[in-house]
């Protein structure tokens, strides 16, 4: 009964301060475990996740770093090569690409290219997407590239659970995991399970349970999709909302699970249409459930542009729940 | 070699030191040209193996 008591006590918190516990749970548990990144340290984080962790642990674990993403990236991997397990701060996704070569040419690979000799256990966390109006430089939705490579994990979490589980079992990988955090689920507030903890980082997740279309989507656009499916609910259509959580590996199997009861979906990325997630995720169910579609898949992502600074740009360029409606009426004949 | 040739010119390394270096070098190099030709090669089963660490197969790190 004490337990039970225990599970249910909840504490209100953000998405944000979900992370900063996460991060704070992780440098408590394992002395091995430091911070890295721009602005971290007495600045607090340019998102202001880490406010506070400076005072707390000290500038040896709580580390700011020159403006040098490649530089500071490179020693996180080192130092995760020999023994230490760093947590590297990437401001966002488009400032991430100047460490792309670390990313790439040495994190994802050298497990392979060294016969398991070396690996480079780190975790790096940064923001991607879109909606902050800080325009094409600072809004752009990549995670899809990062999804492309071999060698590495990325996780995308979209609930305060995950933004505070993910980062612990992130870090008991012994390979290069990512974590993307996008930009407006920093201020998101909720209850969070005063034990909340660990969660597994390679399963997808049913955020809404519905029999008529498969609603496939991750991060900062789960909750555009969950907020299209109250919609459609109210039109008489049960969608199913499947949250990815993890975009490399991608859980097929909950994905063609979903498919086969619905026989419909559509995919939600903000990533740019072309090349992107949501057409791996689309040519997956065509290999795996092909025969158990009734509607050709539909893609809902951002226009190809850059992501413009006009809010009311901005918000055309992105994925929006009107846009979800419309692509699930249209698979099931409703348009 | 012109950094050689510097050396040698500034008494700082003989020509006895370059020829035990050179002999080293070469035996080394020659064990292992005869280890990798010696060597089998790697399956093409195992081709995507330790892209990401194997958990039947220990890592250090």
């Amino acid at each position: 009964m004490q337990q039970e008591t225990a599970r249910s006590e909840t504490t209100e918190m953000t998405y944000r301060e979900a992370v900063r516990e996460a991060l704070r749970d992780a440098m408590k548990r394992d002395e091995r475990v430091f911070l890295m990144g721009e602005d971290v340290g007495r600045y607090g984080g340019c998102y202001a996740v880490s406010h506070g962790l400076l005072a707390e642990f000290g500038p040896e674990r709580i580390r700011d770093t020159p403006l040098s993403e490649s530089g500071f990236t490179g020693a996180g991997i080192g130092a995760a090569m020999v023994g230490m397990r760093p947590i590297v701060e990437l401001m966002t996704v488009n400032f991430s690409l100047l460490a792309l070569d670390q990313i790439l040419n040495t994190a994802a690979t050298v497990r392979h290219m060294s016969g398991n000799q070396f690996g480079a256990p780190l975790v790096i966390r940064m923001a991607t997407g879109a909606g902050r109006q800080l325009a094409a430089q600072h809004s752009h939705s990549l995670e899809g590239w990062y999804a492309h490579i071999p060698g590495i994990k990325v996780l995308a979490p979209a609930t305060l659970e995950d933004a505070r589980g993910m980062l612990w079992t992130a870090l008991q990988d012994p390979d290069p995991v990512i974590i993307f955090e996008n930009v407006m689920l920093y201020n998101m507030a909720g209850k969070l399970a005063a034990n909340a903890g660990q969660v597994n980082i390679d399963k997808a997740a049913v955020r809404r349970c519905g029999r008529d279309i498969s609603l496939i989507s991750y991060g900062g656009s789960l909750w555009k999709t969950l907020e299209a499916a109250t919609a459609l609910a109210a039109e008489g259509i049960e969608a199913e909302v499947i949250d990815l959580r993890s975009l490399r590996p991608l859980d097929d199997a909950s994905i063609m699970a979903s498919v086969a009861k619905t026989r419909r979906a559509i995919i939600v990325d903000e990533g740019w249409r072309s090349g992107s997630l949501a057409a791996e995720v689309c040519m997956r169910i065509i290999e795996q459930a092909f025969w158990f579609l009734d509607a050709p898949i539909g893609r809902v992502c951002s226009e190809e542009v850059p992501i413009p600074y006009p809010r009311h740009l901005e918000n055309a360029a992105l994925p929006q729940a009107p846009k979800i409606i419309a692509a699930a009426k249209a698979a099931l004949g409703r348009a | 070699m012109r950094f050689q040739e510097w050396l040698q010119a500034n008494q700082m390394i003989h020509q006895d030191d370059v020829s035990r270096f050179e002999s080293e070098i070469d035996a080394e190099i020659a064990e292992a040209v005869a280890f990798a030709e010696a060597g089998t090669w790697e399956p093409v089963e195992q081709l995507t193996r330790f892209t990401y660490a194997d958990p039947a197969v220990p890592t250090g790190r």
